[in-house]
């Protein structure tokens, strides 16, 4: 059995604000994602699924337990990672092009406007190299990130939710594009979401958070084979309702709680 | 690997990036700009008009408020004699030397106090404080100390330009968006680079907002301190004139002052019309 890209090794996190009662986020939580596997973390709001990404990426030094990355202990901020959020952290004043380029130019990549050039193309953006974040559409702007977070070539993904600012129709476009470049890279990626068909049309296991403190409920395998069928089709197949409702089934309680 | 069918765009990306385009259009169409034009036009003729008038048929003195004709006559004669470009120079020259050094300075100090949190609490009072200060008052001090030269000239400019830089920077600096800083950073963004690229453009629209008031108030330091002690320059014709009961020397003063305001700030916009093309909202006017 190979090393594992990923590992949480009994991640415990807890917030002290200043002058409110400590929250423990997540506790003992442990997980291992295979190299070239896409693991998918669900979970009620606030089961601190993005705090474990933090702490993946080095943004946050877990209370207890730790992280690696390719069998290297994460401590402070990791390089080799591709980060992924909501919203799409464009940076305004540069062209999409730019944008796509920035991380090649602090790494001083010589020839980054070809390989950001050939990234924009790749998400179907040539012809919209030259334009800035506030002339393209929200969609457009998470293609941009997209290409920007591949463009790096990183080891590992993380995914905070990434399409979870879009519209359906265009999360659809989005969650199928993303999905045929990873095709082509096979990178590491390990993705945090709320939304089950999102997470079984990508993953190759979802993990189900509990309510907070969160802790690893259940893991569950996704057996269909790859390349995946386009969502929209994928929703209604046999194997994609028992697969759902197996963890809707998991989730439930979980949600409950606030209801 | 397979490209070939990737989703295409989803098409209400071209209608917003086209919609932007019309509505540009439709603002400076033809027709209202030139009824802009004409109005505006109209409107300082017929207030000089009416101000010539008013002397003409004896309702004003123009001893005082002097005429429209008197100031035009004295303004030529300014210039032949070559008295006015001597004073322009000199005013224009102090008024941008004056601009440049507090700009940077006020620049460099807002990024500097950016980055730390320990400092900028502990000038955040310091700063209000000097900030509200009616520096003005400070003009008679600082000529004291550096004399009628150039340098008090610069000096006085100084003290009121370079705290709006100081605040509008930091202001800016501490706004950088969040998502933007953290994405750079585990791309592995240096602490240089995060100043120069993601910091400094950041900051430019508050830098900008800045640096228009700037050089009003480069131009309003440096007249006061000629006002008060110089022997060149606009202020000095300001004051000389006004102390000969040469009123209309005093206007063309302000008319040549007000010709030159109005040069800077309209380069001032088509600086930052092209440093701040990515900004929906900026008008390039």
């Amino acid at each position: 059995m190979p090393e594992p890209k990923i590992r949480l090794v009994n991640i415990g996190i807890t917030f002290r604000p200043r002058d409110r009662e400590a929250v423990v986020a997540v506790q003992n939580v442990s997980l291992a994602v295979e190299e070239g596997s896409i693991v998918t973390i669900v979970g009620p709001s606030g089961c601190g699924k993005s705090t474990i990404l933090n702490a993946v990426s080095g943004l946050l030094t877990p209370s207890s337990g730790y992280a690696e990355i390719g069998g290297q202990r994460v401590s402070g901020i990791r390089h080799d990672v591709g980060y992924m959020f909501a919203r799409d952290g464009m940076m305004p004043w540069r062209t999409a092009l730019r944008n796509v380029e920035f991380g090649l130019e602090v790494r001083k990549i010589a020839n980054r406007r070809d390989v950001a050039r050939d990234w924009l193309r790749r998400v179907g953006l040539e012809k919209f190299e030259d334009h800035y974040r506030h002339e393209l559409s929200q969609g457009m702007r998470q293609r941009v990130a997209v290409a920007r977070t591949f463009a790096i070539d990183p080891d590992v993904l993380l995914m905070d939710e990434p399409f979870g600012a879009l519209d359906s129709q265009t999360r659809l476009l989005l969650q199928e594009l993303f999905l045929t470049v990873w095709e082509s890279t096979r990178k590491t990626v390990l993705f945090v979401t709320h939304d089950l068909h999102e997470a079984i049309f990508l993953s190759d296991v979802v993990v189900v958070f509990t309510n907070r403190p969160g802790r690893v409920k259940s893991v569950i395998p996704i057996d269909l084979p790859r390349p995946r069928v386009p969502p929209a089709e994928l929703a209604t197949a046999t194997e994609f309702r028992d697969i759902y409702a197996r963890i809707w089934g998991d989730l439930r309680d979980e949600v409950r709680v606030f209801e | 690997m397979s490209e070939a069918n990737l989703p295409a765009p989803e098409a209400s990306g071209a209608t917003v990036a086209t919609e932007a385009v019309v509505e540009v259009n439709i603002a400076s169409g033809d027709p209202f700009r030139r009824r802009v034009v004409i109005a505006r036009t109209a409107l300082c003729i017929g207030a000089l008009a009416a101000w010539q008038a008013a002397v003409a048929v004896g309702l004003i003195d123009p001893f005082w408020i002097s005429s429209p004709y008197l100031v035009a006559v004295e303004m030529w004669r300014l210039l032949v004699s070559g008295e006015l470009l001597t004073d322009v120079w000199m005013t224009v020259s102090e008024a941008l030397i004056a601009f440049v050094v507090s700009s940077v300075l006020g620049v460099m100090s807002g990024l500097l106090l950016a980055r730390s949190p320990f400092w900028d609490d502990v000038m955040a009072p310091i700063i209000v404080a000097l900030n509200s200060l009616p520096r003005i008052a400070l003009a008679p001090l600082i000529i004291l100390w550096f004399g009628v030269g150039i340098t008090a000239k610069v000096v006085t400019a100084f003290t009121l330009v370079y705290f709006i830089l100081l605040v509008n920077t930091l202001g800016g600096a501490k706004n950088v968006d969040n998502d933007i800083m953290t994405i750079a950073q585990l791309m592995g963004a240096s602490k240089r680079d995060l100043l120069w690229k993601i910091t400094l453009p950041s900051a430019l629209p508050w830098i900008f907002a800045a640096l228009s008031i700037a050089l009003t108030y480069s131009l309003l330091g440096v007249i006061v301190a000629e006002i008060l002690a110089s022997n060149q320059g606009l202020g000095y014709l300001i004051a000389s004139s006004a102390g000969n009961f040469n009123t209309a020397g005093v206007f063309a003063a302000l008319v040549v002052l007000a010709a030159i305001a109005w040069a800077f700030s309209t380069a001032m916009r088509k600086i930052e019309g092209w440093l701040l093309r990515w900004k929906p909202s900026v008008s390039s006017a």
